[in-house]
C-alpha cells in the first residue's frame, strides 16, 4: 500500500487553498525568500559600519531623534543610535551590544564577522544545503576556531605592565583619540590595576572607575587623579571655603533647610510679631544643625540631592561658610556607594547620628580651576578603598563623549585580560591563522561539514580584508600575501597599517585580549545560527 | 423568500460551506506551525504590528504555543487549534506544535472522507475507535524505569535532550539537559516550577549559562551593609519604610511656629526608628522589602548589622518567601505571627556587569536558579521558553514516569495498531479509522520533510520495520535513516497521550459543526 503517495496530492491542495481564502495568512512569505531577506538586511547593517573597523576606520555622524549629534567610531554606539527596523537587522544590533557587555571592545568586528558569515551561508543555501546543517557546521567550525585561538594565544601576567599598555594602545588606535594613546593608555592601565585587588580576582567592576568629563583644554590634559574627583563643585556663593587641609569628610543624606514633615502642614500666623519669631526659630534650627556638624569635627560636607525639599538654603550655607565648612551639594544617591568606598566615610541620614566615626579623612580637599572649569579633588585619603578617578578634558562635547567611549573600550580590554589572562596579536593575524587551520581541518572531513568549515574559513578573512580596504591597501594582494606568510609559519604576521605592509605584529606591539577575539567568533556564530533557523516572519498582535 | 433572521451584518455559513471553511482554517494553522516540528524544524520571527518597535516587538521562536497565541486569527476553527495548543502548554508544557499539527492532519483526512459523502458522525465514530486503539497501543508500548535509578536519570536526560533538540539550545543540549534534570530532581516530585528561577542576562555565550543552587535576586545590597552573611535569617516584607503616612485625604497639621514642625519631623523619624527596632528585634540579619527603604532606615539597618535590600519586585519577594520558607510580612507588632525565612549564605555575586544577591543553601532545599547568558535578547527569550518547556515536561515525567520513544516511533506504532483494528471493524467506520492511521503517519512524514529528507521512502521503511515487529524503530533525522531509537529519542508518555487525545477531540469538535453564525461587530459610535 502506497500511503504516502495518496497523501501527497491532498497536502498540496490543502496548503494552497487557505492562501486564497484567508487574508490572515497572505502576509506569510516563502521560507527561502524570508531567509534571503533576513540575510540581506543583516548584511546591510554590517556593510554600514564596516568602514569604521581598524586604525584607519572612519567615524559616523548620527543625528538622533532628539536632534542631538553623535559622532562615533564605536560599533555598539553607532548601531544603538541607528534605529533599524528589520527584525534581522535588530538582532545584529543586539549582537553588538552583547559584545559590548562581554568584552567591551570589538563591537564593530563582531557585526562585520556576522555579516560575512551570512554571505557565506547564503552561498551554501543556494547550493541546496539544509539551513540547520549550515547552522551545525558553523557551530562546530566556531568551536574549532576558538580552540585554535587558544592555541596561538600568549599567556600574560598582570604584573607585566608593558603588555597591558600595548593592548590598551591597540584598542585606542582605531579611535578618535589615537594620537593621544601614549597619554591615555597608562591612565587606563593604572586605573584598572588600582581597582583590581588580589591578583587572583577574575573580574573587575568598572563602576569603581569614575570618569569625570570637563569641556576645555585638550585630551592631552586628561589625567588619573590620585584620590577622588567629584562631579560637583563646591558652593562658594555664601563665601564658603574651597580649600580645606586635614579634611574630615561627612556625607549627609538629610537636608539643611527648614523642617518639613511628610504630613501636609500649615504654619498659622495670628499676628505680625509671630513672623519675627518664625524667622528666628528657623535660624536657630539651622544654626543648631550646623553647630552639631562642626562639633563632630567635620569640615567638608557632601550633601545628597533631595527631590522633596531644598538640600540646603542660603541661610544654612551662610552658617556653613561662617564655620569654615566646605559644602558640596547635589550628590546623587547612586554615587553614595562609590564615594563611601573611595573616601572611607559612611553616609549619615540623621543629624543626631552625626558622629566623628562616620567621617572620612583626607589630607586635602581642594577646588581647583583649570581650562575654564572647576573640579573638586580629594587627595591623601586615609583608608581609601580601591577606586580610581579620571578627569577627562576635550575641546568640545563630541570629542569628549567619543573619548569617553574610547576610554571605556580600553578599560574593558584591560578587564578582559583580568578575566582571561591571554593575548593574541592584532592586525588580522589571528583571523588568517584560524582561517588557514580551519581549511586544513575541512580537508580532513567529508560531507556538508567540510563545506561549512571551508566557508567559515573564508568568511573569517573578512577582518583582514576590511582592515586592508579601510587603509587604502589592495585587499587582494595583502590578504594573499598574509596567507602566504602564515603558510610559511609566520603566525604573527599581520597588516601593519602605518607602514602599509605586512610585518610581525608582536614586534609592532599590536596585541589584543584573547577574550575579545573568542567572544566575537562565538557571539557572531550564535546569531548567524539563529538567523539560519528562521523560515518565516509573521505579523503578531 | 426567506425572512431575515439575524441582525444586519450577521452572517451564516451552512453545512458543506461551514465544514469546509472550518477545515481549511484548521489546516492553514497546522501548515503554519508544522515547519517548526522536530530537530530540524525552523524558527519564526514574530513582529508586532501594534508595537512601535523596541525589544518587545520582536520575538524569534520555535514554540508552537507562543507563535499561535501571538498571531491574530479570524477563523473559528483556527482559534480552536490555538486553544488546544494553549491547554497543552498549561498541562504538559511541550508538544504544543505536535498537537496542533496532528489535529490539522486528522482534519485533512476527514475532508477527503467528506468528499466521498461519508457522514460526519460516521467519521467521528471511526475516529473514536481509532483513538481508543491508538491509546491502547501507546499504553502498551510505554515503559518505566523508575526503579533503576541510573537508568531513570538517563531517561530523564534523554527526554530533556529530545525536547531541547528542536529548540534554539540544540547545540548545547547535553549541557542544558543536565541542568534541567538537576533542577527538576531538586524539586523532589513537586511540579511547582516557581521554585526554579530563570535569570536572563545579555552578554556571554549560551554555553556560559549555568545552574546555581539557591535563589538569585536582581537587586543591590544597601550601602555599608554586610556583603556576605552566613546563617542568614531572612525577613521578607512589603511595608512602607518612610513614615507611616496618615492615609486620610487632606490630613493636615496646623502649627504656629517652625519649632513645632521640627518636633513633628523628629517624631516621624522616631516612629521610623521604632519600626526599624521592631524589625531588628525579630533577630534577623537580612531584610528584603518590596518597597523603598529610605536613607535613614538604611543607615539604621546598617548600624544594626542587617543587610537591607529595597525595592525587590513582587515576583522576587514571593519566590524568595517561598524558597526561604518565610512569609511576607507587613506589620511587625506581633512578632510571634511572623514567619522568618532562613538560608545558609547570602552573598553578592556579579553576573555580566551587574551585581546581584544570591541566597544560597535555602531552607526549602529545592530552589535553584538557572542563569541564562546569550548574545541577543531574542535568543535569551527563546532559551527561556525552551528551558521552561523542558522543565515542565520533566516535572510531569517525575509524576508519571512512563516513557515512550520519539522520532516518529510511537506515531508509527499507533498508526499500525489503528490499521490492524480497522480490519476488524465492519462498515464505513473502518475507512475513517484508516484515515486516522494515515494522519498519524503524517507526523514522521513532516519530521522527515523538515529535515529535507525523502519522506515517502523513509516513512515506508519505518512502517515496514514496525510490521516486522521492530517496535522501537524510529527516524534518525541526522543520518536520514531508520534506526532503533530506544534510549536515544525518548518522550514522556503523558505528553504523547495528551497530544493524541486533545488532537482527536479538537478534530471531532470541528467536524461536528455544521453551521457558523457570525454576529455583526458592535457598532462604535462616532
Amino acid at each position: 500500500m502506497a500511503a504516502p503517495t495518496t497523501i501527497a496530492p491532498a497536502r498540496a491542495g490543502g496548503a494552497a487553498a487557505p492562501k486564497r481564502q484567508n487574508d490572515t495568512f497572505n502576509q506569510k512569505d516563502k521560507p527561502m525568500q524570508v531567509r534571503l531577506s533576513n540575510i540581506a538586511a543583516a548584511k546591510a547593517v554590517a556593510d554600514a559600519i564596516r568602514t569604521s573597523l581598524g586604525p584607519r576606520g572612519m567615524d559616523k555622524m548620527i543625528e538622533t531623534g532628539k536632534k542631538e549629534v553623535v559622532i562615533s567610531n564605536d560599533g555598539a554606539t553607532i548601531l544603538k543610535h541607528m534605529s533599524v527596523l528589520h527584525p534581522a537587522a535588530r538582532m545584529l544590533v543586539d549582537l553588538s551590544a552583547a559584545q559590548d557587555v562581554e568584552a567591551g571592545d570589538g563591537t564593530t568586528s563582531v557585526v562585520v564577522l556576522a555579516g560575512s558569515l551570512l554571505v557565506a551561508a547564503e552561498k551554501l543555501l543556494k547550493k541546496g544545503i539544509h539551513p540547520t546543517q549550515i547552522a551545525e557546521g558553523f557551530q562546530s567550525a566556531a568551536v574549532e576556531a576558538v580552540k585554535i585561538l587558544h592555541d596561538i594565544s600568549i599567556p600574560v601576567d598582570l604584573g607585566d605592565r608593558e603588555f597591558l599598555l600595548k593592548s590598551a594602545t591597540t584598542s585606542l588606535s582605531s579611535k578618535v583619540v589615537a594620537q593621544y594613546s601614549s597619554v591615555l593608555a597608562p591612565i587606563v592601565v593604572d586605573s584598572v590595576l588600582r581597582v583590581v585587588g588580589a591578583a587572583s580576582e577574575s573580574n573587575v567592576d568598572l563602576s569603581d572607575v569614575r570618569v569625570v568629563k570637563r569641556v576645555g583644554g585638550t585630551i592631552d590634559d586628561t589625567e588619573l587623579i590620585p584620590g577622588v574627583v567629584l562631579n560637583q563643585t563646591a558652593i562658594t556663593s555664601a563665601g564658603g571655603p574651597s580649600r580645606i587641609e586635614k579634611a574630615k569628610i561627612g556625607l549627609i543624606q538629610f537636608q539643611l533647610s527648614p523642617p518639613k514633615p511628610d504630613m501636609d502642614n500649615q504654619v498659622v500666623v495670628n499676628d505680625y510679631r509671630q513672623m519675627d519669631r518664625i524667622l528666628k526659630e528657623e535660624r536657630n534650627y539651622l544654626l543648631n544643625m550646623v553647630k552639631k556638624i562642626k562639633k563632630a569635627g567635620c569640615n567638608v560636607l557632601l550633601i545628597q540631592k533631595s527631590i522633596l525639599r531644598d538640600a540646603v538654603n542660603s541661610m544654612s550655607l551662610h552658617f556653613l561658610a561662617k564655620l569654615k565648612i566646605m559644602a558640596v551639594k547635589e550628590v546623587e544617591r547612586d554615587e553614595i556607594e562609590f564615594l563611601c568606598k573611595a573616601t572611607g566615610c559612611r553616609p549619615i541620614a540623621d543629624i543626631d547620628s552625626f558622629t566623628e566615626d562616620k567621617l572620612g579623612s583626607a589630607d586635602l580637599v581642594e577646588e581647583s580651576e583649570s581650562n575654564g572649569s572647576r573640579i573638586v579633588q580629594i587627595s591623601g585619603i586615609k583608608n581609601a578603598g580601591r577606586t580610581a578617578s579620571i578627569v577627562m578634558r576635550g575641546a568640545n562635547q563630541y570629542v569628549l563623549d567619543e573619548a569617553e567611549r574610547s576610554i571605556h573600550d580600553a578599560l574593558c580590554v584591560i578587564r578582559c585580560l583580568v578575566k582571561k589572562r591571554a593575548l593574541v596579536v592584532g592586525g588580522g593575524a589571528p583571523e588568517i591563522e584560524v582561517s588557514q587551520r580551519l581549511s586544513e581541518l575541512a580537508k580532513a572531513q567529508t560531507g556538508f561539514q567540510s563545506i561549512c568549515f571551508q566557508a567559515f574559513a573564508e568568511a573569517i578573512e573578512v577582518i583582514p580584508t576590511t582592515l586592508a580596504e579601510n587603509c587604502g591597501l589592495s585587499p587582494i594582494s595583502i590578504v594573499t600575501e598574509l596567507r602566504n606568510r602564515h603558510a610559511n609559519g609566520e603566525k604573527h604576521a599581520g597588516i601593519n597599517v602605518r607602514k602599509g605592509a605586512i610585518s610581525d605584529m608582536l614586534r609592532e606591539n599590536v596585541i589584543q585580549p584573547l577574550l575579545v577575539s573568542t567572544s566575537a567568533i562565538e557571539l557572531s556564530t550564535e546569531t548567524v545560527r539563529m538567523l539560519m533557523k528562521i523560515d518565516d516572519i509573521l505579523a503578531s498582535r | 423568500m426567506s425572512a431575515q433572521l439575524f441582525n444586519e451584518g450577521a452572517t451564516q455559513e451552512r453545512a458543506e460551506n461551514a465544514r469546509l471553511s472550518n477545515i481549511i482554517g484548521a489546516i492553514a494553522v497546522g501548515d503554519l506551525v508544522k515547519s517548526t516540528l522536530g530537530p530540524k524544524g525552523m524558527d519564526k520571527i514574530l513582529q508586532s504590528t501594534s508595537g512601535r518597535g523596541g525589544d518587545d516587538g520582536l520575538v524569534v521562536t520555535n514554540d508552537g504555543a507562543t507563535i499561535l497565541k501571538s498571531i491574530p486569527l479570524d477563523n473559528a476553527a483556527a482559534k480552536v487549534l490555538v486553544n488546544i495548543s494553549k491547554v497543552q502548554d498549561d498541562e504538559v508544557g511541550d508538544g504544543t506544535t505536535s498537537v496542533c499539527v496532528l489535529a490539522a492532519e486528522i482534519l485533512r483526512q476527514a475532508e477527503q472522507l467528506l468528499d466521498q459523502r461519508i457522514h460526519p458522525q460516521t467519521i467521528i465514530d471511526g475516529f473514536r475507535l481509532a483513538t481508543a486503539s491508538a491509546r491502547a497501543a501507546l499504553e502498551q508500548a510505554a515503559v518505566s524505569h523508575v526503579d533503576d535509578e541510573k537508568q531513570w536519570r538517563e531517561d530523564l536526560l534523554s527526554i530533556a535532550r529530545t525536547t531541547l533538540s528542536s529548540k534554539v539550545l540544540a547545540a548545547d543540549k547535553h549541557q542544558f539537559a543536565e541542568m534541567c534534570v538537576d533542577a527538576v530532581l531538586r524539586l523532589k516530585g513537586s511540579t511547582n516550577l516557581d521554585r526554579i528561577q530563570i535569570i536572563k542576562k545579555a552578554g556571554g555565550k549560551v554555553s556560559d549559562s549555568y545552574l546555581s543552587d539557591g535563589f538569585i535576586l536582581n537587586k543591590k545590597i544597601g550601602v555599608n551593609q554586610p556583603r556576605v552573611l552566613k546563617g542568614a535569617r531572612v525577613l521578607v516584607a512589603n511595608t512602607p519604610m518612610d513614615t507611616d503616612k496618615v492615609k486620610v485625604f487632606g490630613a493636615k497639621v496646623k502649627v504656629s511656629d517652625p519649632a513645632q514642625l521640627a518636633e513633628i519631623e523628629r517624631a516621624e523619624r522616631e516612629k521610623m526608628r521604632a519600626k526599624v527596632q521592631k524589625i531588628a528585634a525579630l533577630g534577623i540579619n537580612v531584610f528584603v522589602n518590596r518597597q523603598l527603604i529610605y536613607n535613614w532606615p538604611e543607615q539604621l539597618f546598617a548600624d544594626a548589622g542587617i543587610m537591607a535590600i529595597e525595592h525587590a519586585d513582587f515576583d522576587g519577594i514571593e519566590r524568595l518567601a517561598l524558597v526561604t520558607g518565610g512569609e511576607i510580612a507587613s506589620s511587625f507588632d506581633a512578632p510571634d505571627l511572623i514567619k522568618l525565612g532562613a538560608c545558609d549564605t547570602v552573598e553578592e555575586v556579579i553576573i555580566g556587569e551587574d551585581r546581584m544577591v544570591k541566597f544560597g543553601g535555602v531552607a526549602a532545599g529545592q530552589a535553584c536558579t538557572v542563569v541564562l547568558r546569550s548574545g541577543t535578547n531574542q535568543m535569551l527569550d527563546e532559551a527561556e521558553r525552551s528551558i521552561h518547556d523542558a522543565l515542565a515536561v520533566l516535572s510531569q515525567v517525575v509524576g508519571e514516569p512512563r516513557i515512550v520513544y520519539g522520532g516518529g516511533c510511537s506515531e508509527m506504532l499507533m498508526s499500525n495498531a489503528v490499521d490492524e483494528a480497522a480490519k476488524t471493524v465492519p462498515g464505513k467506520r473502518s475507512i475513517a479509522m484508516e484515515a486516522f492511521a494515515r494522519a498519524l503517519r503524517q507526523m514522521p512524514t513532516i519530521l522527515a520533510d523538515n529535515a529535507g529528507l525523502d519522506s515517502a521512502d523513509l516513512v515506508a521503511k519505518l512502517r515496514a520495520a514496525h510490521y516486522e515487529g521492530r517496535q522501537t524503530a524510529g527516524l534518525d533525522l541526522f543520518a536520514g535513516d531508520v534506526v532503533d531509537v530506544a534510549g536515544r529519542v525518548t518522550e514522556s508518555f503523558k505528553l504523547k497521550r495528551q497530544v493524541l487525545l486533545s488532537a482527536s477531540e479538537a478534530a471531532e469538535m470541528i467536524l461536528r459543526v455544521d453551521d457558523i453564525i457570525r454576529c455583526a461587530p458592535r457598532q462604535r459610535r462616532n
